[in-house]
């Protein structure tokens, strides 16, 4: 098959598996009260992850919203293995994911810093 | 102040150095950039997460431009392990098969390239 071809088939298979969700919208200021687990990490310039393996745990500010509530519900469901990210997604509600994936979508260089960090 | 060049001291720690430099080596071999353009152009990242690696098609797929390099390295090997590795595998058909037939050195290359472009991503509290 054409390797375009397939990767379009592909792609389209995946949104549409993952576009149930529309009726829970996120709020950032919502989110304030619950990333400080993620704060922890994702917070820090440069903070490394030890285990399995040593990078610099991804820059989540600016990024879409809908890719960083799909990933937490990969972690979740161990779509995506790493013990740390499925022990901080597993207590998260829909509402929560919602939440803090619009609070990192949101940011920008000027945004203010989170007031109860 | 002392000159001289050779001193036991300055040798020692040259040598130290230079072995420190080696081990950091298998980590963090010097990047291909242009080879990761080349891939990422071969690979056709363009049509998923935009022309600009900063804009996706779709807001399910991830603005990568500017991401860390040695994260993005991390997550195309997670894609090629797949789900069956159970420590840092990642299900996702897509890009399972983009980096199937990349070698490590590839998406070394690729991750230093994308992780050089200018982007949205950032760390803030």
């Amino acid at each position: 098959m054409n390797k375009f071809v397939m990767m379009a088939t592909l792609s389209a298979l995946v949104v549409c598996s993952a576009g149930a969700r529309a009726d829970v919208v996120g709020d950032p200021a919502a989110a304030r009260g619950k990333v400080a687990n993620c704060i922890g990490c994702h917070g820090i310039t440069d903070y490394r992850t030890a285990f399995p393996e040593v990078y610099r745990v991804p820059k989540l500010g600016g990024q879409n919203a809908a890719y960083i509530a799909t990933a937490l519900r990969e972690y979740q469901k161990r779509d995506r293995k790493f013990q740390t990210m499925h022990a901080a997604a597993s207590s998260l509600t829909e509402q929560d994911i919602a939440d803090i994936a619009a609070y990192y979508a949101a940011q920008t260089a000027t945004s203010p810093i989170n007031p109860d960090k | 102040m002392n000159k001289r060049v050779h001193s036991p001291i300055a040798t020692i720690a040259a040598a130290l150095a230079a072995a420190g430099s080696l081990l950091v080596s298998f980590g963090a071999q010097a990047a291909d950039v242009a080879n990761g353009r080349a891939v990422v152009d071969s690979h056709n990242c363009a049509a998923c997460h935009g022309a600009t690696m900063n804009n996706p098609v779709n807001p399910e797929y991830p603005k990568i431009a500017g991401q860390y390099p040695d994260y993005i390295f991390a997550a195309l090997r997670s894609y090629k392990a797949g789900g069956s590795n159970p420590l840092f595998g990642r299900n996702n058909a897509v890009m399972a098969a983009q980096v199937q037939s990349l070698s490590d050195d590839d998406m070394r290359d690729v991750a230093a390239y994308i992780g050089s472009l200018p982007g949205d991503l950032l760390t803030k509290k």
